[in-house]
């Protein structure tokens, strides 16, 4: 198999359709976090997908769903500072779910701490034109972040690097990196300027892991919602660095050597699992009735 | 084809479904822990195992069951004590199926759910595999012991399995009663063209119901425009608003129903 047919594979293989049950299950949950919002906020507060969700970079093997709540400028109902508001809104779907804080987001599990892979991301909008809006940080030095979901969504989406990212995010996951997706996202793009999917991956994954590991020290990411304001240094210290750097040394040794297996795994896909098999009967199930 | 066995003479043989020597063979090497009883009617007993795997939108079953990779998403190994009975029903052409082990049973009891919601018929205790509608899309040849079993019965199963894991089912079902049978229709009408026999037969379906009296009203327009129906589920609402693709199905059937005028006298 050619490096592009393998790849093509591996990223067929962490692709969610829109009809999976991965996502229905989502779709569900998106329903009910709105309904536990609305509820208490009426339609005051913008609920909007967030997340690889809406970049276009979902991976099956980590599926969460980002929704985010922001709230009008002069919109009080949730509380006066960003902590009241982040406080508020944990406080109500405490009522109906576990919830798990975290830096900005609020991650929810069911109260048996089933994780529902759902995160919600309390804020509110820096001024009337809802655009760029303002988040909390319960951790760190600053206690809040200035941020553009739409900005985020856009780099990512007109980077045209999205099946790039995904496998680079199914990569961290399997080298245990701790680096975040959101860091992850800007240093493949930062990393890759002109290149894009189209190039072919395995020459976009061939230039990234050259790249992590001799240049890592001169990358620089900014975020680009907000280029100066926002200090990434925490999300991409010497530590992840390293880290990350020694993980694309060793996958670059192997694509060299034409180990892309060794990158990503063998690929078994449903047809050639069941291909050594004696007989598959396979066929779109009745659905079931009761009189 | 070998010889027909399960032949009855008597005025019940048309209820009854023949299963040959060779499928009789090919079921006891392809499940040996299921065997074939003879009588009137004949039946079907054992212990049913296997492996499946759903994708979304196709089940896979392996044969024999062996253990998949891990890799491979949804995939259920599993083994029910069932009952086939062979012989037809009001509603069905289809053999007649328990789950003997009453796990489907005992799961419902732990749900605090009716039965009928896992499609059991309440007052047979059979599964509900299908909706009579839908059995020549699904057994496209007509009943054989191996369709029969790979496309309707393992599914069931599998789904059944794939809940007590899950917590959720992993496709669609049809609602109970004429629910589902108007939903199976508007369903069929998306891909068959206008066809008498389907009219009557729903219609015949439709007539098993303790709501006949009102789809008669609906199929005769007597009671007005139907954006005004009740639903028949009993929730009080429009019938539009509360189950929309059965209310789909009824207005297509309504419509159908006119274009054969030979056929008034039915209802």
């Amino acid at each position: 198999m050619k490096p592009q047919e393998y790849l093509d594979e591996v990223l067929k293989s962490q692709t969610l359709s829109g009809d999976s049950e991965e996502i229905k299950a989502l779709q569900i949950k998106r329903a009910e976090v709105q309904g536990v919002l609305e509820k208490q906020y009426g339609t005051t507060p913008t609920i909007r997908y967030g997340g690889s969700n809406a970049k276009g970079t979902m991976i099956r093997e980590s599926f969460d769903l980002d929704i985010i709540c922001y709230f009008g400028s002069d919109d009080t109902s949730a509380g006066d500072t960003l902590k009241e508001i982040y406080n508020n809104v944990k406080e109500v779907l405490a009522k109906k779910y576990f919830v798990e804080p975290k830096k900005s987001a609020l991650r929810l599990l069911s109260n048996e701490k089933v994780d529902f892979h759902v995160d919600v991301v309390p804020g509110r909008f820096t001024d009337e034109n809802n655009s760029d809006a303002f988040l909390f940080q319960a951790t760190g030095e600053k206690e809040r972040l200035r941020t553009n979901l739409q900005k985020h969504i856009d780099y990512v989406k007109t980077s045209k690097l999205t099946n790039t990212i995904k496998l680079v995010k199914y990569w961290k996951i399997l080298k245990g990196l701790q680096i975040t997706t959101f860091a992850l996202e800007l240093l493949v793009i930062e990393s890759l300027e002109g290149y894009s999917d189209d190039k072919g991956l395995d020459k976009c994954l061939a230039k990234l892991f050259d790249k992590l590991a001799n240049d890592i020290d001169n990358i620089k990411i900014e975020d680009p919602a907000n280029p100066q304001g926002n200090d990434l240094s925490e999300l991409f210290n010497s530590t992840i660095k390293g880290s990350v750097s020694l993980a694309a040394s060793n996958s670059l040794v192997s694509i060299n050597d034409d180990k892309w297996e060794d990158v990503f795994g063998s690929i078994i896909t449903r047809e050639n699992a069941f291909s050594t098999l004696p007989t598959i009967h396979r066929s779109t199930p009745a659905k079931p009735w009761a009189r | 084809m070998g010889q027909i066995i399960n032949k009855v003479s008597s005025e019940a043989e048309k209820e009854f479904i023949s299963v040959s020597t060779e499928e009789i063979e090919w079921l006891t090497k392809k499940f040996p822990k299921l065997k074939y009883v003879e009588g009137t009617p004949s039946k079907i007993e054992g212990l049913l195992e296997f492996e499946a795997s759903y994708d979304g939108n196709e089940i896979f079953i392996v044969e024999p069951p062996e253990h998949l990779p891990n890799s491979v998403k949804n995939v259920i190994v599993d083994a029910y004590n069932i009952e086939i009975h062979l012989i037809k029903n009001e509603y069905s052409s289809l053999p007649q199926i328990k789950e003997t082990g009453n796990r489907i049973i005992k799961y419902a009891a732990s749900k605090r759910k009716p039965l009928i919601d896992f499609h059991i018929n309440e007052k047979t205790g059979t599964l509900c595999l299908i909706e009579s509608q839908m059995e020549a899309f699904h057994l496209p040849n007509g009943f054989n012991l191996s369709d029969y079993l790979f496309r309707l019965v393992i599914p069931f199963l599998y789904a059944h399995s794939y809940q007590e894991k899950n917590n959720s089912r992993p496709w669609g079902e049809w609602n109970h009663g004429n629910l589902g049978v108007l939903e199976s229709y508007s369903e069929i009408r998306e891909h068959e063209s206008l066809n008498q026999g389907r009219v009557v037969n729903c219609i015949k379906l439709l007539k098993i119901d303790k709501n006949w009296d009102v789809y008669k009203l609906f199929l005769s327009r007597e009671n007005g425009y139907k954006r005004q129906w009740i639903c028949t589920c009993g929730s009080g609402n429009k019938f539009r608003k509360c189950h929309l693709k059965a209310y789909k199905g009824l207005v297509m059937l309504i419509r159908d129903f006119e274009s054969f005028p030979e056929i008034k006298t039915i209802i």
